[in-house]
């Protein structure tokens, strides 16, 4: 199991995708955050519902979690999709016969990508956020232990994503029909899912199931969450179903598309 | 059945059969490839090669019957990569990896070093190439790779599947030669084509299909063999040449006002017919080339079917037994 596991995480690491994919997410979650920062801070009754200055940092901290989960996921995706793009998916399977050890290293092996990620997408987010705040005179935070906990539950929430990912690409190996619903579905559907279901106590329920609910119930509060008053499950039961969802797809995934002939 | 073998034992297709929908892509096929030889597993494009190769490999379930390594299916080899190696497909490769990182990526599940990937792409002419991405490779170079991949394990069994496919004739030069090279190292080889040529001089032994259904097995030899010698002889003196022919206890038969003779070489009916001072106006070769009988072995069934069976390829292969111990098998076709 180790050598398939190192096999997984080169296959990871040694294609560019992966620190491209990094940079754009840096870059957009910096300037995300700042903006974040920098309309909490000039207007904060006008733009959005009042605001608890002290709650003003761990939001803008935790913009990869609430909006960037959609780049680890991709990456995520393509660990399946792209050998069955580049039909390396053969090898793969010759190289180790047993299609479930596969589908588990690769949902393992991408933990450490995972963690690279979440270290980065937070990091740009609370290096940009915490510098604006700074910059208009509002605390960032940054010497309390709940903030500190807020961004390690982000790295988590973003790390968990990448397996979310994995086990996605399990079940839709076309590597165009997989980035197209999982960006369809985290940037348009959900979204919208998780405002409109939030306007009734029944749809609250089920909103807090979402996947992007559970994600940020791991961070610990979002954009989301405090532009609707959705409630959100406590952290482990985010990361409980966050990889339920991951179990999901990968048994679904392995039942169906994994099983059949490769060809 | 072969008890002798060297370090590993013979792969056999035993029934094996692949259906997609209405359509039997391989049907009931049976044969063994010998170990420590060079197996061409020739048939048109469109025969079921490809789709015996992956069955035989795991990668596609047989819808009856069975292909194993020894008595061994491929998924429940102890090191399938270090037992087997495989080149199936000469565009399965990232094309942003480099080919070291390809290596790389397969190599902990071989065994495989760093040093040993460095030899293996010297082996095949990739050294100066190993840090260029496989997508600026020409496809001649992804062959290389691909076989590169193959050999990663330095395993005992090798399973190409059409590797002389977009090489130049230089590079099918060299190909032959690495076949060579492979199986004086004791390895099996069981290599498709659908161009007999590209593998005729570098084959041990042949197996044919078409259609999914088995043609003819045998050492490459036999193929030769299998292409009756016939020459034509046409002479003003038609009597005399008739003496000639019953003297000589040739084997003839008239066609088109010549005289069509088995069995014998232009020379031998060329010095009869100067030594019996008979006129001659044409003597020919009519013994098709190789090539020739594998078109014919590999024609269409509705085309062909009385002509195969009457010649069969089943009798001869069964028949004349084999001269380099294997046993080579060919089921008769239901």
């Amino acid at each position: 199991m180790t050598a398939l596991l190192v096999s997984e995480y080169r296959k990871f690491t040694s294609t560019r995708l992966w620190w491209v994919l990094l940079i754009i997410m840096a870059v957009y979650m910096g300037m995300t955050a700042g903006g974040l920062a920098f309309s909490y801070t000039m207007s904060p009754s006008q733009s959005g519902p009042p605001m608890d200055p002290s709650r003003v940092p761990e939001l803008v901290y935790t913009t990869a979690a609430s909006l960037g989960y959609a780049f680890p996921a991709l990456i995520g995706v393509l660990a399946f999709a792209g050998e069955f793009r580049h039909k390396t998916i053969s090898p793969t399977f010759l190289a180790t016969p047993n299609r479930t050890k596969v589908l588990l290293a690769k949902m393992v092996s991408a933990l450490p990508m995972g963690f690279i990620y979440g270290l980065v997408g937070t990091a740009a987010s609370v290096l940009a956020g915490a510098a604006i705040l700074k910059l208009n005179n509002l605390d960032p935070l940054l010497g309390h232990g709940h903030t500190w906990e807020i961004i390690a539950r982000s790295v988590l929430a973003l790390t968990v994503w990448l397996v979310v990912g994995v086990a996605l690409g399990a079940l839709l190996t076309n590597q165009v029909a997989a980035i197209v619903t999982l960006l369809v579905f985290t940037q348009f559907i959900e979204p919208i899912a998780r405002i409109t279901l939030a306007t009734t106590s029944w749809g609250e329920n089920v909103a807090k199931f979402l996947p992007g609910s559970a994600g940020d119930a791991i961070a610990g509060g979002s954009l989301y969450s405090a532009m609707s008053t959705g409630t959100l499950l406590p952290m482990w039961g985010g990361v409980a179903a966050l990889l339920g969802y991951a179990a999901l797809f990968a048994i679904i995934g392995r039942a169906t598309v994994l099983g059949r002939d490769i060809g | 059945m072969s008890q002798n073998t060297p370090a590993h034992e013979e792969i056999r297709f035993s029934h094996l059969t692949k259906r997609f929908g209405t359509l039997t892509a391989v049907n009931d096929l049976s044969f063994t490839v010998a170990p420590g030889r060079v197996t061409g597993f020739l048939g048109p494009n469109g025969s079921g090669k490809t789709t015996t190769l992956r069955m035989l490999l795991g990668l596609s379930k047989p819808t009856a019957g069975t292909a194993t390594f020894g008595n061994t299916r491929y998924a429940d080899l102890k090191h399938p990569s270090r037992t087997v190696g495989a080149a199936l497909d000469a565009s399965s490769f990232h094309p942003g990896r480099t080919a070291r990182d390809h290596l790389r990526a397969y190599a902990p599940l071989t065994g495989a070093s760093d040093a040993w990937i460095a030899e293996l792409l010297a082996l095949v002419g990739l050294s100066s190439a190993a840090t260029k991405r496989v997508g600026e490779f020409s496809l001649g170079m992804t062959q290389r790779l691909a076989l590169a991949s193959a050999l990663l394990g330095d395993p005992e069994y090798l399973v190409l599947d059409e590797p002389a496919n977009g090489l130049d004739p230089q590079g099918i030069r060299w190909l032959r030669e690495f076949l060579r090279h492979l199986a004086a190292s004791g390895k099996t080889v069981l290599v498709s084509s659908h161009i007999l040529s590209e593998v005729q001089q570098s084959v041990d032994d042949v197996v044919i299909i078409a259609e999914g259904t088995l043609r003819f097995a045998a050492p490459i030899a036999e193929l030769h063999q299998f292409a009756r010698p016939r020459v034509r002889l046409r002479s003003p003196q038609v009597t005399a040449a008739a003496e000639l022919a019953a003297r000589s206890g040739w084997q003839v038969t008239q066609e088109d006002g010549a005289f069509v003779i088995y069995d014998e070489s232009l020379t031998s009916v060329g010095t009869a017919a100067f030594a019996a001072g008979l006129e001659i106006h044409e003597l020919a070769d009519l013994t098709e080339p190789l090539e020739e009988s594998f078109l014919r072995l590999t024609a269409p069934s509705d085309k062909n079917a009385s002509e195969a069976d009457a010649v069969g390829p089943e009798g001869t292969a069964a028949q004349s037994g084999d001269p380099h111990g294997p046993t080579h098998t060919t089921e008769a076709r239901a």
